[in-house]
């Protein structure tokens, strides 16, 4: 594998499309709780679950359960290093859209 | 999927101007304590502003309750909070300024029947909307109209004058608010367009 395929390889904890899709939404907030996440992605419960327990395996968030005003909450936050990853794996999907757009014509010499 | 929208449910739901249904209360507040509690004489008398104040508070409870238990909760990035309160300040500043402008041309009190203060603050919101970044047609549409219609000779020469300009102005925030919720609950009903359920937990 060239140095420049190597660069763009996709991680596939990350790229899992609904762990793609928590970890985006998480990147737009500080944080973000179980009922948010569940409703912003359409997983259910279980599902949401054992994906954040992934990515918390991972280092990429932090869970935090807590009472608020009496009943549990968990709270989901990104750690530094999940943030860092989120960003550049998004980085690397654009650069492999650009790759795989069709080259722009110059000059009419692709006319 | 797009990275886009998916962002957005996060920047922009923990606002309440995105939270649309919090205007009926603030709405509510502005008709009973800012309204009927400037005018000389309110219909029904003083208790009337105080059975408002309750009312908009229990609206505000029920809101706030209705949100966290469909939407759940979200504390926004720093970057976002320091929008949305700059956005409030500059928002006040062009009220204050456009009022203090336009009795400057119109006279202390407006020589006029217009109505400088529903102008003012229609001003003020459509600025708040813009720096907030979540300016949309119905807002402009709706605030445009209440700029033109402070600014007819309507609103007669009493002493009410700006007081009753909280009224439409009331009802203004509620109508905004119910157009807002609805675009909120049309984002959410999007995002089960992404079927991520199907997809694989073990991947």
């Amino acid at each position: 594998m060239s140095e420049a395929s190597g660069e763009l390889a996709l991680d596939r904890l990350i790229h899992e499309p609904a762990r793609l899709a928590l970890l985006t939404v998480l990147s737009s907030v500080q944080s973000a709780d179980f009922v948010f996440l569940a409703r912003t992605t359409g997983l259910t419960k279980g599902n949401l679950s054992s994906h954040l327990t992934k990515l918390e395996d991972a280092g990429l968030v932090d869970i935090e359960k807590r009472f608020v005003m009496k009943k549990p909450n968990t709270n989901v936050a990104l750690t530094p290093k999940g943030r860092q990853q989120i960003a550049a794996h998004w980085d690397r999907l654009d650069r492999l859209k650009s790759l795989a757009e069709p080259p722009v014509p110059r000059d009419g010499l692709l006319t | 999927m797009d990275r886009r929208q998916l962002e957005s449910a996060g920047e922009s739901f923990p606002h309440t101007h995105v939270q649309g249904l919090y205007a009926v209360p603030f709405g509510v507040l502005l008709w009973f304590f800012v309204a009927l509690g400037n005018v000389a004489e309110p219909p029904g008398g003083r208790w009337i502003v105080r059975a408002g104040i309750v009312l908009a508070a229990l609206l505000l409870w029920l809101v706030t309750f209705y949100y966290r238990r469909s939407f759940g909760r979200v504390t926004p990035t720093r970057d976002r909070q320091i929008r949305y309160v700059v956005a409030a300040v500059v928002a006040f500043a062009v009220f204050a300024g456009v009022d203090q402008i336009l009795r400057a041309f119109l006279g202390r009190p407006p020589e006029p029947a217009v109505s400088t203060t529903l102008s003012a603050w229609a001003a003020g919101m459509i600025v708040f909307y813009l720096v907030a970044g979540s300016l949309r047609a119905h807002h402009l549409i709706i605030w445009s109209a209440m700029f033109v219609a402070g600014l007819l000779p309507i609103w007669g020469h009493g002493i009410d004058r700006d007081a009753l300009a909280y009224f439409p102005i009331g009802t203004a925030m509620i109508v905004t608010g119910l157009f807002d919720h609805r675009d909120l609950l049309r984002t959410f009903r999007a995002y089960h367009d992404l079927h991520l359920e199907t997809t694989d937990v073990r991947g």
